[in-house]
């Protein structure tokens, strides 16, 4: 009886033991994160407009009042700039890193201008462009990175379906491009 | 004779079912810790967040969803009424009070599993802050049934359990500073089909 009582605690740290060990391993083995899915999207540098659908991206706009576009990007080749214009009611954007976490986000009442236009670059290419400024980053909101690769989210809501098509419109319109220094 | 092996092999089922039960059970139950809670909806606002504790990043890398960044808004979610009976399909609901601070918000419905509920086209299955009647006193109240509602109504349909997603887009909600006096929605059960 002793025994089993020994074997059922054993059994009990156990369970403990490997219950952390899955919670703290399962970041990296579910290959069904956001930033896996953004990845099997498709090649850097693009929004992907997302459908309203289920589909077999994994991604989809949940919310059918908010359109989401996402784009993947890379820092290495140099600065990458977003940029999107249109008349929608609100949009939003942030960036996350490839565990998925928040390194920035933004809304139109906190941008400069009612436009969205950000630059993304690494602590380095920061440096550089503080010393020479180009005359097209001036109303760009500049952010810099420490991890070089992630992917930024830009939503454009529409909260009537006439204003749908305009927040289509303001999301495959919107560009993500690397900058030639 | 057998007696070792057996109580070896209680330890081990013991450590491998219950460590993997408990850890699955962990991820579906909650978000994680740090949950606001006002009634029956939660938040985690910190959900996306660098600093995030082990059980929310482990539960958003399962889901893979695109995050809302704190400046975009904050998502509450309800799957009980305000006298903490789940939420099914087979009742009938009435949502109502005022709506926290927000430029923008949605309310729609999503089955069990989080992902959108089936429903017919041209049913309503959400609501905007665009769309929504307002009370004289500025606060909403929203019919969720199965037959059609005067004023804001969302379709139920089916008769499994369902969850309520209330988005708030671009909030001082998600800085949390004023929180405690934010009040949501109360989720108040009408009548139910008989089993």
């Amino acid at each position: 009886m002793r025994s089993l009582a020994l074997a059922i605690a054993v059994g009990l740290v156990g369970a403990a033991a490997l219950h952390i060990v899955i919670i703290l391993a399962l970041p990296g083995w579910t290959g069904n994160d956001a930033w896996t899915r953004v990845v099997r999207l498709g090649e850097t540098d693009r929004f992907y407009a997302l459908a309203n659908e289920a589909n077999s991206s994994g991604l989809l706009n949940e919310d059918l009042h908010i359109n989401v576009a996402v784009c993947r990007f890379d820092l290495t080749e140099g600065p990458v700039r977003v940029q999107a214009s249109g008349a929608v009611p609100v949009w939003t954007a942030s960036a996350f890193d490839t565990d998925s976490s928040e390194t920035f986000s933004i809304n139109d009442r906190s941008s400069i201008s009612e436009d969205v236009d950000i630059t993304f670059v690494t602590p380095a290419q920061m440096l550089q462009l503080r010393r020479a400024m180009p005359e097209s980053l001036a109303s760009s909101v500049l952010v810099a990175l420490v991890r070089p690769e992630g992917y930024v989210v830009l939503r454009a809501v529409a909260p009537l379906p006439s204003l749908v098509a305009g927040a289509r419109a303001f999301l495959t319109g919107a560009d993500c491009a690397t900058l030639v220094v | 004779m057998l007696r070792l092996p057996l109580l070896v092999l209680v330890a081990l089922v013991i450590a491998f079912g219950g460590g993997v039960w408990s850890a699955r059970l962990a991820l579906e139950a909650s978000s994680g810790f740090g949950a606001l809670e006002l009634g029956p909806w939660a938040a985690f606002p910190e959900l996306q967040s660098p600093g995030a504790d082990p059980y929310a990043k482990a539960h958003r890398a399962r889901n893979g969803l695109l995050l809302l960044g704190r400046a975009e808004g904050l998502i509450f979610t309800a799957s009980a009424d305000s006298e903490g009976a789940a939420l099914s399909a087979r009742c009938a609901y009435r949502l109502e009070g005022g709506t926290p601070l927000a430029r923008f918000w949605t309310l729609r419905i999503v089955d069990g599993s989080g992902s959108p509920f089936s429903s017919e086209p041209g049913f309503p299955r959400s609501l905007s802050s665009w769309q929504a009647l307002r009370l004289p006193d500025g606060a909403i109240s929203v019919a969720l049934t199965r037959a059609p509602h005067a004023g804001n109504w969302l379709r139920l349909s089916g008769d499994g359990a369902f969850r309520l997603v209330f988005t708030l887009v671009d909030t001082p909600t998600a800085g949390s500073a004023g929180l405690a006096v934010i009040d949501m929605p109360v989720i108040r059960r009408g009548a139910c089909l008989d089993a």
